[in-house]
């Protein structure tokens, strides 16, 4: 293929540095684009030979005619999704422009876009919820933990949860769908819990004032824990409605894949780490680009790993005491001072 | 390794980086930005930066010190003494 190379990055998490958001700097953070170009450096290229944009998506489900419109007319020559709710909106529009993409799919919500034929990428486990030993980590934090509860965003991009979730609120006025109910949508989480002893609670908000409302009947303190997904992350302002409440209520929050959030005012975050999944995608890109191989011969790849986040400043605020063992469990790690010590692992 | 050692390292990743690029371009008073780095670029070239000096030099650090300085950062100059700083 000609140099350079034609990438299109799309994503619904792309911010300007005017954007007074924690998750700004979460292309920083989750650093999957210093994983990409090192993998691409390491096969002897280097960003000169590529001609890469960055095009921020509507919040889905909106469709985007103005990006497809650009992807297009620009030729491009290979489509980077960041995010199961792009690729999942994406796909549909190509059969033709091969396409590497990395995201979680939560109870395999979006997962048949690998039936495409253009189609391969990484598959991000949403580290909280894949193992027990991971989940039982906020019982570690808060020993007296009894309730487990997941705001999920009307911006959700899994169709049959949001019909299931409008079903729930014909009937019922309570913000919280509490577990066993059928009209759960994360099944997984709900057994996690059940295990773990807790309660579980998921609340399908519908807007801003939704979620204040939902988030003030928490109990605060260390017996109850917020664990939340960047599905709250596209719905403009939710980030700072919940972290407001988060500290005006005195409640434990957890994130996942998202760490500066969590380092602004959650107790934790539990990501995959993104940083290798550029890896792979980098190494996907190449061989597409300058290999020629075509993308069905390029396998779909299982989450590369692991990288956990741990705010003490938070912890102490919360009264929360962290074992050794428990702190060995996380990567990065900010002090009480709000300081950032390098993020090395601690394993 | 001194200031001038620095800046000579980071004239040759600043040039892989951005191949139009001269030595004589690359003064302590130039801004990535004038000299044609954008955000991507940096990136790359805080990659090869990482790679050539090692754990201790965490340029991230440096764009988020630059970042607070408006347009008067991203100069050469600070980035050759952030790293001379990070190796001491």
């Amino acid at each position: 293929m000609v140099r350079p190379y034609r990438v299109r990055v799309l994503s619904s998490y792309i911010y300007s540095h005017d954007e007074h958001i924690p998750h700004r700097d979460m292309a920083r953070d989750n650093r999957w684009f210093h994983g990409f170009t090192k993998s691409v450096l390491r096969r002897g290229s280097g960003l000169a030979d590529f001609d890469i944009q960055f095009l921020r998506l509507p919040p889905p489900p909106s469709s985007f005619p103005d990006v497809v419109d650009r992807v297009l007319q620009d030729n491009a020559h290979l489509v980077i999704c960041a995010g199961v709710d792009a690729v999942t909106r994406w796909a549909p529009v190509s059969d033709d422009i091969p396409t590497v993409y990395f995201g979680g799919h939560p109870e395999n919500h979006g997962l048949d876009v690998l039936a495409r034929p253009n189609v391969t990428g990484v598959r991000l486990n949403l580290p909280v919820i894949w193992s027990f030993e991971n989940f039982s980590i906020i019982r570690d934090l808060l020993p007296g933990v009894r309730e487990i509860f997941v705001p999920v965003s009307p911006l959700l991009s899994f169709a049959p949860s949001r019909a299931n979730y409008r079903a729930f609120r014909r009937q019922r006025r309570d913000p919280w769908i509490s577990g066993p109910s059928s009209f759960i949508g994360f099944r997984s989480l709900y057994f996690l819990a059940d295990r773990l002893g807790c309660r579980y609670h998921e609340g399908p908000f519908a807007d801003l004032d939704e979620l204040a409302s939902s988030l003030r009947v928490i109990t605060p303190g260390t017996t109850t824990a917020l664990v939340v997904f960047n599905d709250t992350v596209l719905l403009a302002g939710a980030v700072n409605v919940l972290l407001e409440i988060v500290r005006e209520r005195g409640l434990a929050l957890f994130w996942v894949n998202n760490w500066p959030i969590a380092r602004a005012g959650g107790v934790a975050d539990f990501s995959s780490d993104f940083e290798k999944a550029g890896g792979l995608l980098g190494e996907m890109a190449m061989k597409i680009l300058r290999d020629s191989a075509p993308i069905d011969t390029i396998p779909f790849c299982e989450d590369p790993g692991e990288r956990f986040g741990l705010n003490l400043r938070r912890c102490a605020e919360l009264g929360i005491t962290v074992r050794d063992e428990v702190r060995a469990r996380f990567h990065a790690v900010q002090a009480i001072d709000g300081s950032r010590p390098p993020a090395v692992s601690l394993r | 390794m001194d200031r001038a050692d620095i800046l000579d390292r980071i004239r040759e990743l600043a040039a892989s980086t951005c191949p139009g690029l001269t030595a004589a371009d690359i003064v302590e008073s130039a801004t990535f930005n004038t000299l044609g780095l954008d955000s991507v670029r940096l990136v790359e070239l805080g990659v090869r930066l990482e790679q050539t000096f090692g754990e201790r030099v965490i340029v991230d650090d440096w764009i988020d010190q630059e970042a607070a300085r408006g347009d008067e950062g991203y100069t050469v100059g600070s980035l050759v003494s952030f790293i001379e700083r990070s190796m001491t």
